[in-house]
């Protein structure tokens, strides 16, 4: 059964949150209450809690701005969306204000989705409990190579009392163990974050690692992907392009030492068809003007 | 045109094997300007590899920029000496072996080597004749062949920031690097397309030899045989080659035009590059979310190749090309106008008429420094000029961006370098 540690009330206003402790008269227990305002009909609200450790929470749903005012409301509690036995009640109007509260024990098997529901109205607020989960995750794998060292990392925004990796082999989890295996595995831990460093790596490397974030309540786990490659495929496209810039390179030189003496004899050619021409006319000058303007029309085309 | 192919030397042939210059010039900067703005696609690879964080990884892009600048004049100086095409292949050669070598980096400090000093000389290799050679195939269409040539930066960058993530996602980033290494080598089938050029002795060149990228003047040929005062020339000429050379190759930096253009690009590559660096966080700065202050770069991007080809094209037009000298100051001089506007931008719906302004100017005055070069230190010079001019770049593009530093100060900076650079710059159109 669950252990009474902490009581917890959790306020939350719609503006912002706020933690309040109060110290029960009776015992230890440290109670957090969170209340969520709801304003006008109609209304979806969804609220994130992370949630470390097993504790009671009582989760409080605050509605105002209701049109007409009526002078009570009936509400429910789901969990995941179905209905909690003997969960509903009738709620009366306070200064404009219809509450409603329920106190849950949580342990790891009670974490879900818990929504009050005012069946008249159409107004839901979700509180979504559970916990932190490992947000910037790789949807593509890591690609690293045979005999090179890879870095895996997972990060946290609050601190877990430790990190477990795990290696998966099909449905399989396999803890990794760096005492174990000192040469090959090295873990970092530090607050909220983790790295997990493989060394010499093989092809049997390759698969789905699992970073476990350890909490009192349940494990927070990520997974990441890992390909491992051999040198030989990036080497294919290098050879390809290496290849094709040495065709490139042969076959301009070639084109261009075929054209170099055609240019030269046509350059040559040309100097001697203008040195022709040029004895031609000055042979004929004596022949007549008409010859020759006949012929430079001739020379022109 | 038979009167062109007089032996002696040949006018630039505007059009012809000229455009498949051009052609060579766009892949070179695609491979060189492009390549060095995707490496930083690497940074976040790098940083998880190697557990360090981003100013360690930051450095390699420096390093690659900075040799690629400040080791044009040693691009330059091979492409005078040996000729363009034996540099350009040497360079396309260096830098897909330093990208080869950095796949197997084992240290970050291997891959400052490799791929910040080495692969950015053989990138400073290539740029600088490539793009002297533009210079001397391209007489009347020169402003329009260098729009062309250079918006291959922006195009490259366009078309290769995908396809290396693409690599990276597939082959991770050892096989993208020797993927990389393996696309810079079609450097060498551009250095191969360099065909050298013997161009008609200029009357600006003062000296009857020039031994520079392998065009000079040839020994007038009379009946097949060397007429008997060239050959003597040309004895004496190689035996005072050695000390004459250095002289001449740099001769042009006496020239006072040359001196204050060297000045104003100094001042104007301290003040350009920061918009680029700045402009993404200045819009987060303002309220712009990050999808809006990405696309203001890619609008950046997109429009500076547009400026680079379209104003290449305007300043080619016959009514123009007497005015290039100012068209150069008014696209300066609007960036500089549009960055005095930064204070009041302050939402993304602002901010991207200023992108695309800025962008167009930029790209227009990016076209414009190899033809503005040319126009004030002639087609012989051009190759060393070059040189000189991107080394000049070098050192601003490294210093400025730390100096720069945040907000409001930048832009007031930008836009003091932009005026000051007007300024020297209209002294040079007054000599």
């Amino acid at each position: 059964m669950a252990s009474f540690r902490h009581l917890i009330l959790l306020l939350l206003y719609c503006d912002g949150m706020k933690t309040e402790t109060t110290p029960s008269p009776q015992s230890d227990p440290v109670i957090t209450t969170r209340k969520v305002v709801s304003k006008g009909q109609n209304q979806v609200t969804i609220e994130e809690l992370a949630i470390l450790k097993p504790q009671t929470i009582e989760l409080s749903c605050y509605l105002t701005d209701i049109p007409n005012n009526p002078p009570y409301l009936t509400g429910y509690w789901t969990k995941d969306g179905k209905g909690i036995v003997n969960s509903e009640e009738t709620v009366n109007r306070t200064n404009e204000q219809y509450i409603l509260k329920k106190t849950f024990d949580i342990l790891a098997k009670d974490l879900g989705n818990y929504s009050c529901i005012f069946k008249e109205i159409q107004t839901q607020v979700t509180f979504v409990l559970d916990v932190p989960v490992i947000k910037d995750k790789r949807d593509k794998p890591i690609v690293s190579y045979t005999g090179d060292s890879v870095v895996l990392a997972c990060k946290l925004k609050q601190t877990p009392n430790t990190w477990n990796w795990y290696k998966a082999n099909n449905t399989e989890k396999g803890l990794i163990n760096v005492t174990a295996n000192p040469l090959n595995y090295k873990i970092f831990i530090h607050g909220n974050e983790t790295k997990l460093t493989v060394l010499n790596l093989t092809e049997e490397d390759s698969g789905k690692y699992i970073c476990s974030a350890e909490f009192d309540i349940k494990p927070s786990e990520s997974y990441i992907e890992l390909k491992v490659l051999s040198y030989i495929e990036p080497l294919k496209p290098f050879i390809a392009i290496v290849l094709e810039v040495i065709v490139l390179v042969t076959l301009i030189f070639l084109w261009e030492k075929c054209n170099k003496p055609q240019n030269d004899n046509i350059s040559a050619g040309e100097n001697e068809l203008c040195s022709e021409q040029i004895s031609k006319l000055t042979r004929d000058d004596s022949n007549g003007v008409e010859n020759n303007t006949a012929r430079q029309r001739k020379l022109e085309h | 045109m038979a009167q062109e192919k007089k032996k002696g030397g040949v006018l630039p042939p505007d059009g012809g094997w000229g455009w498949m210059i051009v052609a060579g010039c766009f892949v070179v900067t695609v491979c060189t300007r492009a390549v060095t703005r995707c490496i930083s696609i690497f940074f976040v690879e790098f940083q998880m590899h190697f557990a360090r964080d981003y100013s360690g990884t930051a450095w390699i892009h420096s390093l690659v920029d900075c040799t690629t600048m400040l080791c044009a004049p040693l691009g330059s100086l091979i492409g005078n000496r040996l000729s363009c095409r034996v540099a350009v292949i040497l360079g396309g050669f260096l830098s897909s072996i330093g990208l080869v070598l950095s796949s197997f980096a084992t240290s970050l400090e291997y891959l400052y080597l490799t791929l910040g000093v080495l692969t950015g000389l053989g990138f400073a290799l290539c740029y600088t004749p490539a793009i002297a050679m533009v210079g001397i195939y391209f007489c009347e269409r020169k402003a329009l062949a260098y729009g062309i040539a250079m918006s291959g930066s922006g195009i490259g960058t366009f078309i290769l920031a995908p396809v290396v993530q693409l690599l990276i996602e597939h082959y991770s980033w050892r096989g993208a690097l020797l993927i990389l290494g393996g696309f810079v080598s079609n450097l060498c089938v551009c250095g191969a397309l360099i065909r050298p050029i013997i161009l008609k002795e200029e009357e600006a060149c003062p000296l009857p030899v020039d031994s520079e990228c392998e065009y000079g003047v040839k020994p007038p040929m009379v009946n097949g045989v060397p007429s008997g005062k060239a050959v003597g020339d040309k004895l004496e000429i190689d035996a005072k080659q050695r000390c004459l050379r250095s002289m001449q190759e740099y001769n042009f930096l006496l020239i006072p035009d040359f001196l204050v253009l060297a000045g104003s690009f100094l001042l104007l590559a301290s003040g350009c590059s920061l918009p680029f660096v700045y402009l993404v966080p200045y819009a987060l700065d303002v309220g712009v979310s990050h999808q809006h202050a990405a696309f203001l770069m890619s609008i950046l991007g997109v429009i500076d190749i547009i400026g680079n080809i379209t104003f290449g094209w305007l300043t080619d037009r016959r009514c123009l090309k007497k005015y290039r000298n100012i068209c150069y100051m008014f696209a300066v001089g609007m960036e500089g106008l549009c960055c005095l506007f930064i204070p009041l931008l302050r939402t993304f719906a602002l901010l991207v008429p200023f992108s695309v302004l800025y962008g167009y100017f930029d790209g227009a005055y990016v076209a414009l420094i190899p033809v503005v070069t040319s126009d004030v230190v002639g087609t012989t010079y051009l190759s060393s000029a070059l040189g000189v001019v991107y080394f000049l770049h070098a050192v601003p593009y490294l210093v400025s961006p730390p100096i720069g530093g945040k907000s409001l100060r930048i832009f007031i900076y930008t836009l003091l370098c932009h005026c000051d650079e007007l300024l020297l710059f209209s002294v040079v159109i007054s000599t």
